[in-house]
């Protein structure tokens, strides 16, 4: 059983964004570059269902400017078997409907039985890439899996548990299929040394993009950072005074008591 | 009437009275300065009326150095600006009340790195970090705080403001050592000298790159083989290995066992000590990620580390998270000794440290001093880099606390005979005076306190601490 994880690159979750002069993109200098979280999740996901079967392959799926091609190299290192890679630095801003028909086109290509993702990136906080994929492919999809309870290779079929505000459904779904990932109890594993030093001789395989046309739906036309938080309020004078302004201030100003 | 507000509400002031110690402290007021002028002003008036002054950061200390013994206490939280980050002469300048994580951030978001890191640097000020020479993981490579004080702007209990700044002549034979250089005389010295209100220290670029490791050892013995294979050259900060960590750090079964339970990594069955490590690199040199980690690989594997199980943080997240883990050591066992105080007991902790050639040995001293007195197993974690573990016992009761002590006391003698020290880190203040006399001969330590009472007369600056 075969399980193919699209795996996108972010920018760390610490990060300062800056926006460029043209205010339409992220300022891409100075950012440390990671996998997307939910992606490691979904990373980790796989890794343990081919420890549970003992069969198949994780194949890590990326399509993006060249530097994504660290992303992989972490997720190889974590454990998955190969990766492929749709590589073209023209992609930096690709809108999610490309990203989608590329992947879903090279997925063609490829064996698997199951697709899994994460249920968003954290940068533009998109969720749509892996249900177009699983649209273009006509493959049943599932969103915001947190566990995979079980797991019947032989009879392609996989239940998971889904949760959305505290509720949780079991599903059952027939394979193949595409499955977006939230944490659950999952913690993605570290690198150890020797996976690093193994990841090195993985293979990632580069295909290159192909030629669908101008297919762009959505282009970002203007970027604002959110506005600065209010200052805070610092009150004066002995304590009793202190107190009652703040007292005033809570119950006139932030209408709150 | 003096120009300055004095707290005497005691429900405010005893909230100021203890440190992480929780060496009962008290004080009859609380004084908040705002400037230099301002601690003036109060020491002008507590020297003239022989009141004492307790000058306390934000009272992380260990010893009790900040907890007050009477008289008033004076808070540097209301100086917490830091005045110059100078990025051409790489310095900056601060007051002493940031707090030392915050003063950090400022200075790395600006390109810039200070390196010293106290294990509480979350929980520590600026200023509280430069009056006890402060060290931490990343010690093992860069040094203690000292090294990194250029100047500094002291009141002296007569109400004289210094202004001292480290020597910038390369000869002098002028002077006893110690005054040819009265920044070192004032850094460490645990408020007892002077109160110090400006400090202007060293900058340096931002490393690059780095990552975090963590690597398992099946014993605890070998462990301890690969941290003096690491330092083979026992040169402070000198590396002749293949590797050359920024950070060297022990964790024992125990201290495993503490991190087990909320370890993001899977931690291997048979385990019975790690270190944690950091390594610099420079992506755009031949030095880079593959390099340094091809000579962690064969230096891990020719020194018995459980390499398949090494892991490496080589994402922000996963590096902050391994230097969580290693906080979370120390406060478990502040957590846990806080349950025994009101027994008597606590947490007991040591901060010794023996020249590195000598871990082995002093740790079997030590060991076996722990199992004739039949006390419960230290922990034994932290800075072994630099031959500095943290020793530590969980007191429960007074009567066990009086044997733990007992066998403290024989470890430092014999730490001291191996041409060790008794406070590599946390200075002396109030809970370890009795460690002194082993340390340095009676009439050095005279010296000592001649140099104090000389500068302080009145022996109104931080009474208790040191002597």
């Amino acid at each position: 059983m075969n399980i193919i994880v699209i795996v996108r690159q972010t920018p760390d979750t610490e990060t300062k964004v800056k926006i460029t002069s043209e205010q339409n993109k992220v300022d891409n200098a100075g950012i440390t570059w990671i996998i997307n979280p939910y992606d490691e999740f979904a990373i980790e996901k796989a890794l343990k269902i081919k420890e549970q079967i003992n069969a198949g392959e994780v194949i890590l799926l990326a399509c993006g400017p060249s530097r994504t091609e660290e992303a992989l190299r972490q997720g190889l290192a974590m454990g998955a078997d190969r990766a492929v890679f749709i590589k073209d630095d023209s992609l930096e801003n690709a809108d999610a409907f490309t990203i989608s028909k590329l992947i879903a086109n090279e997925l063609k290509n490829i064996p698997c039985d199951l697709i899994l993702s994460g249920k968003k990136v954290i940068d533009l906080e998109t969720t749509q890439i892996p249900i177009f994929v699983a649209e273009e492919l006509g493959l049943p999809s599932l969103s915001l899996v947190v566990k995979f309870t079980e797991v019947d290779a032989a009879n392609k079929k996989v239940t998971c548990e889904r949760e959305a505000d505290g509720a949780k459904e079991t599903v059952e779904v027939q394979l193949p299929a595409l499955i977006t990932c939230d944490r659950g109890e999952d913690i993605p594993r570290y690198a150890s040394i020797t996976g690093i030093m193994k990841a090195k001789k993985k293979e990632i395989k580069e295909v290159v993009k192909a030629d669908l046309g101008n297919i762009t739906k959505t282009e970002i036309t203007g970027l604002d950072l959110p506005p600065s938080r209010k200052e805070a309020k610092i009150f004066e004078g002995e304590i009793p005074e202190k107190v009652a302004a703040l007292v005033k201030a809570l119950r006139e100003e932030a209408k709150v008591i | 009437m003096p120009n300055f507000e004095l707290i005497t509400d005691q429900d405010i002031v005893k909230s100021f009275c203890t440190d992480s110690s929780n060496y009962p402290g008290h004080a009859e007021a609380l004084v908040r300065p705002k400037t230099t002028a301002e601690v003036v002003e109060i020491v002008k008036e507590a020297n003239s009326k022989k009141i004492s002054v307790t000058t306390i950061g934000n009272r992380s200390s260990l010893t009790g150095s900040a907890a007050a013994e009477g008289g008033w206490i004076l808070d540097t939280s209301l100086m917490s600006k830091i005045i110059e980050i100078n990025h051409k002469e790489k310095f900056c300048i601060s007051e002493p009340g940031p707090m030392l994580a915050d003063f950090k951030k400022t200075i790395f978001e600006q390109g810039l790195f200070y390196p010293p890191d106290p294990t509480s640097e979350k929980e520590c000020f600026f200023g509280g970090s430069i009056a006890t020479n402060a060290s931490g993981a990343r010690t093992f490579k860069y040094g203690s705080t000292r090294k990194y004080v250029r100047a500094l702007e002291v009141v002296l209990a007569s109400g004289e403001v210094l202004n001292i700044r480290r020597p910038q002549i390369e000869k002098n034979t002028f002077g006893y050592l110690p005054f040819q250089n009265m920044v070192d005389i004032f850094v460490g010295s645990e408020g007892t000298l002077g109160i110090i209100t400006k400090t202007e220290v060293d900058l340096i670029e931002r490393p690059i790159a780095f990552f975090g490791g963590m690597a398992f050892f099946k014993t605890f013995s070998e462990c301890l083989d690969f941290v003096v294979a690491v330092r083979k050259d026992l040169r402070p900060q000198v590396f002749t290995t293949t590797i050359s960590p920024r950070a060297c750090e022990l964790f024992d079964h125990h201290s495993i066992n503490i991190i087990k339970s909320d370890s993001p990594f899977k931690i291997p069955e048979n385990a019975q000590a790690a270190i944690f490590f950091e390594q610099e690199y420079d992506p755009n040199s031949t030095d880079n990620f593959e390099k340094k980690l091809d000579a962690w690989l064969s230096f891990l594997e020719k020194n018995k580390a459980l390499v398949d199980e090494t892991i490496i943080a080589e994402q922000p997240k996963q590096q902050e998270e391994l230097r969580r883990l290693r906080h979370k050591v120390p406060s478990t066992l502040f957590e846990e000794g806080g349950d025994y105080v009101k027994n008597g007991g606590g947490k007991i902790s040591t901060d010794w440290s023996v020249p590195i050639n000598r871990i082995h040995e002093i740790i079997d001293y030590a060991q076996k001093l722990a199992t004739e007195a039949k006390l419960a197993e230290p922990v034994i974690y932290g800075h072994i880099g630099n031959g500095h573990p943290h020793y530590n016992f969980i007191a429960k009761s007074a009567e066990e606390k009086k044997q733990i002590l007992d066998v403290v006391h024989k470890t430092c003698q014999k730490v001291i005979s191996m041409n060790g020290t008794i406070a590599a880190e946390h200075g002396i203040g109030k809970i370890k005076k009795s460690f002194v006399k082993y340390q340095y001969p009676e009439s050095i330590i005279n010296a000592m306190k001649a140099m104090k009472y000389s500068l302080d007369p009145n022996g109104i600056l931080a009474p208790g601490n040191i002597f």
